[in-house]
C-alpha cells in the first residue's frame, strides 16, 4: 500500500463520508449529434468493491468512463463520486484514476519518466515517485522497461503499463476500461490478481467482454445496452432475476434415455441438451440443490463428469438482456 | 489551480517538448533564420558595400514611410509627399524614422525591425504543439485526473513561454555582442541601453503569439492542423489586412486581430508608446489565453 | 512490437546534423576549389580590372592562397573531419549509440571549435567578414548539439 492510502486508511474507507457509495450516477445522459450514446443511465457502486461493466460493442461504456472521469460533459444526469463531488471537482485530483481504453502514452517520453510525473501530481516526492513507480511496473512484469520508450512495448504490455498506472499511488476510485483485452492467459492472470489485491484498499470499476471474468472478479455487475442499464446487481441476483442458468457437464459416455429420464424429472430441471458425451442441463432454480442432484443422479448411474461448469449463466443474462452475442 | 502542480506540469513540459522534435526545430530555425536575417542589414556594412552615414540618409525617408503604412495612418498613395513635402501628419514618422537611425544604433534598430517580423513567424512554427499532439493521441487523459485542466493549460503555456523568452534572449544576446564586439560602431552604453529595451520589448511581444498558439493547440487535436491555424492566424493576420486595406480601407483595422499593428510602437521615441504597445500585447496575449481556456475547459478530451 | 524507441527530438537533431554535414561538404569543396582551382586565375583576372570581385573578397581569396599548404592541409583536414563526424553522430544519433551517437558528438564539437579556431589563426581578419553573424551560428549549433546528446537525450543515447 502506498503511503497515501496508508493515510486515508483510518476509520473511513477511502475517506467516503459514512453511507455514502463510492459511484453514484442518476439518468445521465450524452449524445452525439442525434444519437444518444448515454440514455438516462443510473446505477451505485459500494464503496471497496469490484464493480463490473458488460455491454456490447457501442454500448456506450467508454462513453460512460469518460463522462465519470470528465473527459466528456453530460448532457443531463448527476453523478457523485467518492461521497457528493461531481466529475472534475479538484478535491478528486488524485484520488480518482482510470485505464482509457483508447489512449497512447507520450511516444518521446521515457515510461518511468511519465509515471514519475503522474505520481508526482498525485502528491509524492520524486524520490517517493520513484520507488513507487519502480514498484508499479516490476509488478505488472516491465520491471525491464524503465528507461525505454512505450513504441518497443507490445499490446499487452501497453495494457499492462496503463493498469501500472492506474493504480499508482492507490487511488480510491478506479476505473479499468477493457484491462485485458488482447492479454495472453498468463498476463491476463496476473492483472486480474493485480485487481483483487488492490481492490483491498480501492472501488474498482471494470469494463469487459469477457463475462467469465467479470463473474470471477466483480462483486456487482451493470449490464449496458445502447447506453441504457438494462440490469445491475450481484452475479447471483441477475441470475435469479433471470431465473434460469446452464449446468455444461463432459461425460465419459453418452447418458442413456432411461438417465436423461431421471435428470429431467429433478425438480428445477427445465430440460436437457447436448449430444455425445456434452451435456447442458438448462435449470429454473438457482441455489446448489439442483445441481447436487444432478450430479448425485449421475455418479449413481456410474458417470463421473470428465469436466462440470456451472454455465454461462452472465453470459445468459448478458445475452437474453442484449439479444446479442457477446464479442 | 494549485501551484505545486502548475509548477510540476510546467517543469515536464520542457523536456517532453524538445524530446518530441518540434522543440529541436524550434531552437535551430529561430538561431540560424534569426540570425541569417540579421546578416542582411550587418553585411551591407560588413562587406564595405556601403558607407554607413550615406546608408542612413537613404534609408531614412524609407524607414518613415514603413513606419507610416504599418501604423495604418497613411496609404501608398499618399506616401508620395513624404521624401519631396512632408505633410504635418508624416513629420512625426521622419523624427521617429531620425530616431531609429541616427539617436539609437541604427544598425541594431535594423536588426530590431526585421526580427519583429520574423519572430511571430518563428513563434507560430515552433509553439504550434503545446497540447494538441496529447490531445490527438490521447496522453492527455492520464494527467487529467491527476491536475485539472487549468494546471494542463497554463502550465504549459508557461512552459512555452519561458522556452521562447530563453531563445529571443539568447538570438539577441548573440546579435548585440556580435555587434558590439565585431563591428565595433556604437559605444557599448548604447548598444546596452537599446539592447536592454529590445529585449524587454521582444519579452512582451512573444507573449501573445505564444497565447495565441496556445489556445489553437489547446483546441485543435491534430499538431498538423494546429500548425496550419497558427501559421494563418500569425502570418495571415498581416497579409489579409494588408491585402484588404487595398480593396476597402477599414479592412486594415483587421491587423488588430493580432498585435501586428502596434507593436513597432515598442520602439517609439517617446516611452509612453512602448509602454502602451506593451501593455496592449499583455491585453491581446490575455484575450487569447482566456479564450482558449474558456473553450479547453468545456472541450470534450 | 515496435522496433525502435528513439523520440521524435532525436531524429530531427540527426537530420539537422546531415543537412549541416552536407552543407560543411559543399564548404570544404569550395574551399578546396578557390585554393587551388579558381582563387588563382580569379586574382590574375581581377589585376586591371574595375569591376569584379570586391576588395574584400580579394584579399580573402588572397589570403587563402598565400597560406601555407600544410596549414592549409591542417584546416582542410579539420573541415573534413568535422564533416565525416557531422554524418557519422548523425547515423549515431539515429541508432541511439552511445559511443557513435554521444561521445563522437563531443569529439565533432572539439573538431569543430579546432577548426574555426585554425581558419581564425590563419586568416583572421578576412575569414571573420567572410562567416559574418554566421560565426554565432558556428559557435551555438555545437554547444547545443552538446547540451542535448549530454543532457536531454543522454539516457537514450545507450546501445
Amino acid at each position: 500500500m502506498s503511503s497515501d492510502a496508508a493515510e486515508r486508511g483510518g476509520g473511513e474507507p477511502g475517506g467516503i463520508p459514512d453511507g455514502l457509495p463510492a459511484l453514484r450516477l442518476d439518468g445521465v445522459t450524452r449524445s452525439y449529434g442525434s444519437r444518444k450514446a448515454l440514455d438516462g443511465v443510473s446505477f451505485t457502486v459500494p464503496r471497496l468493491s469490484v464493480f463490473g461493466l458488460v455491454g456490447p460493442n457501442g454500448a456506450g461504456k467508454t462513453t460512460l468512463f469518460s463522462t465519470i472521469a470528465a473527459f466528456l460533459r453530460p448532457d443531463s444526469g448527476t453523478i457523485r463520486i467518492l461521497g457528493d463531488h461531481s466529475p472534475g471537482d479538484p478535491a478528486l485530483l488524485g484520488r480518482v484514476s482510470i485505464l482509457p481504453q483508447d489512449a497512447l502514452f507520450d511516444r518521446n517520453l521515457m515510461i518511468i519518466d511519465q509515471l514519475i510525473l503522474y505520481r508526482r501530481l498525485q502528491g509524492a516526492t520524486a524520490a517517493q515517485a520513484t520507488v513507487e513507480v519502480r514498484e508499479a511496473l516490476v509488478r505488472v512484469g516491465l520491471g525491464e522497461y524503465l528507461d525505454r520508450s512505450v513504441t518497443v512495448l507490445s499490446h499487452g504490455m501497453t495494457k499492462r503499463l496503463g493498469i501500472a498506472q492506474a493504480f499508482l499511488g492507490s487511488p480510491e476510485l478506479i476505473f479499468l476500461d477493457e484491462p485485458t483485452a488482447g492479454l495472453d492467459p498468463r498476463n491476463a492472470g496476473r492483472i486480474r490478481r493485480v485487481i483483487r489485491e488492490l481492490s483491498e484498499h480501492s472501488t474498482v470499476v471494470v469494463s469487459s467482454h469477457n463475462l467469465a471474468e467479470l463473474e470471477d472478479l466483480c462483486d456487482q455487475v451493470a449490464i449496458l445496452d445502447r447506453g441504457v442499464i438494462k440490469a445491475t446487481g450481484t452475479v447471483a441476483e441477475l441470475m435469479e432475476r433471470q431465473g434460469r442458468r446452464t449446468l455444461e457437464l463432459e461425460l465419459p459416455a453418452p447418458p442413456s434415455e432411461e438417465l436423461r429420464r431421471q435428470l429431467a424429472a429433478h425438480p428445477g430441471v427445465r430440460s436437457l441438451a447436448g449430444t455425445e458425451g456434452r451435456l447442458a442441463v438448462m435449470l429454473d432454480a438457482t441455489g446448489p440443490e439442483p445441481v447436487a442432484a444432478v450430479l448425485r443422479t449421475l455418479l449413481d448411474a456410474g458417470l463421473v463428469p470428465r469436466s462440470f461448469h456451472d454455465g454461462g449463466s452472465l453470459e445468459e443474462v448478458f445475452l437474453s438482456l442484449t439479444d446479442e452475442s457477446p464479442e | 489551480m494549485e501551484a505545486r502542480r502548475l509548477l510540476l506540469v510546467t517543469r515536464y513540459s520542457l523536456p517532453a517538448f524538445l524530446r518530441n522534435g518540434s522543440g529541436i526545430s524550434y531552437v535551430v530555425l529561430t538561431f540560424t533564420l534569426g540570425l541569417l536575417l540579421a546578416e542582411l542589414p550587418l553585411s551591407i556594412v560588413e562587406s564595405g558595400l556601403a558607407d554607413l552615414e550615406e546608408l542612413l540618409e537613404q534609408i531614412r525617408v524609407m524607414v518613415a514611410m514603413m513606419l507610416a503604412v504599418v501604423s495604418l495612418e497613411q496609404t501608398f498613395s499618399q506616401l508620395g509627399t513624404l521624401s519631396s513635402a512632408p505633410t504635418p501628419e508624416q513629420a512625426p514618422f521622419l523624427e521617429w524614422a531620425q530616431y531609429l537611425l541616427n539617436e539609437r544604433p541604427a544598425l541594431l534598430s535594423a536588426v530590431l525591425a526585421i526580427e519583429l517580423i520574423a519572430v511571430p513567424l518563428f513563434i507560430a512554427t515552433g509553439t504550434f504543439n503545446q497540447l494538441s499532439g496529447d490531445l490527438q493521441h490521447g496522453a492527455i487523459r492520464y494527467q487529467l485526473l491527476r491536475t485539472s485542466r487549468a494546471e494542463l493549460y497554463f502550465g504549459r503555456f508557461i512552459g512555452m513561454a519561458l522556452f521562447t523568452w530563453v531563445l529571443i534572449v539568447a538570438l539577441l544576446l548573440a546579435i548585440l555582442i556580435y555587434v558590439g564586439v565585431r563591428l565595433d560602431l556604437y559605444p557599448w552604453a548604447d548598444i546596452i541601453a537599446w539592447g536592454g529595451r529590445a529585449l524587454i520589448g521582444f519579452g512582451v511581444l512573444s507573449l501573445p503569439y505564444v497565447a495565441a498558439c496556445c489556445a489553437i493547440s489547446a483546441n485543435v487535436a491534430s499538431p498538423f492542423a494546429s500548425l496550419v491555424l497558427c501559421s494563418l492566424a500569425v502570418g495571415g493576420v498581416p497579409v489579409l489586412a494588408i491585402g484588404g486595406m487595398q480593396a476597402w480601407e477599414p479592412l486594415g483595422n483587421l491587423i488588430y486581430l493580432m498585435p501586428w499593428g502596434y507593436t513597432h510602437h515598442l520602439f517609439h521615441p517617446e516611452a509612453s508608446h512602448g509602454v502602451l504597445a506593451g501593455l496592449g500585447c499583455l491585453l491581446h496575449g490575455a484575450l487569447y489565453l482566456a479564450a482558449g481556456y474558456l473553450l479547453f475547459r468545456r472541450k470534450d478530451l | 512490437m515496435a522496433s525502435s524507441d528513439r523520440p521524435s527530438g532525436l531524429t530531427a537533431l540527426a537530420v539537422i546534423q546531415f543537412l549541416f554535414g552536407v552543407g560543411q561538404f559543399f564548404e570544404v569543396l569550395s574551399l578546396t576549389l578557390l585554393r587551388f582551382v579558381f582563387g588563382p586565375a580569379e586574382l590574375e583576372r581581377a589585376e586591371g580590372r574595375r569591376r569584379g570581385p570586391s576588395a574584400e573578397e580579394l584579399e580573402y581569396l588572397r589570403e587563402l592562397i598565400e597560406v601555407p599548404l600544410p596549414s592549409f592541409s591542417l584546416l582542410l583536414g579539420l573541415l573534413l573531419l568535422s564533416c565525416l563526424l557531422f554524418l557519422l553522430t548523425g547515423l549515431g544519433l539515429l541508432r541511439r549509440k552511445r559511443w557513435l551517437g554521444r561521445h563522437a558528438s563531443t569529439l565533432f564539437v572539439l573538431v569543430e571549435f579546432g577548426a574555426l579556431a585554425t581558419a581564425l589563426l590563419l586568416f583572421p581578419e578576412s575569414y571573420l567578414r567572410e562567416l559574418g553573424i554566421g560565426l554565432i551560428r558556428m559557435i551555438f549549433y555545437p554547444l547545443f548539439l552538446l547540451a542535448c546528446v549530454h543532457l536531454v537525450f543522454r539516457r537514450d543515447l545507450v546501445n
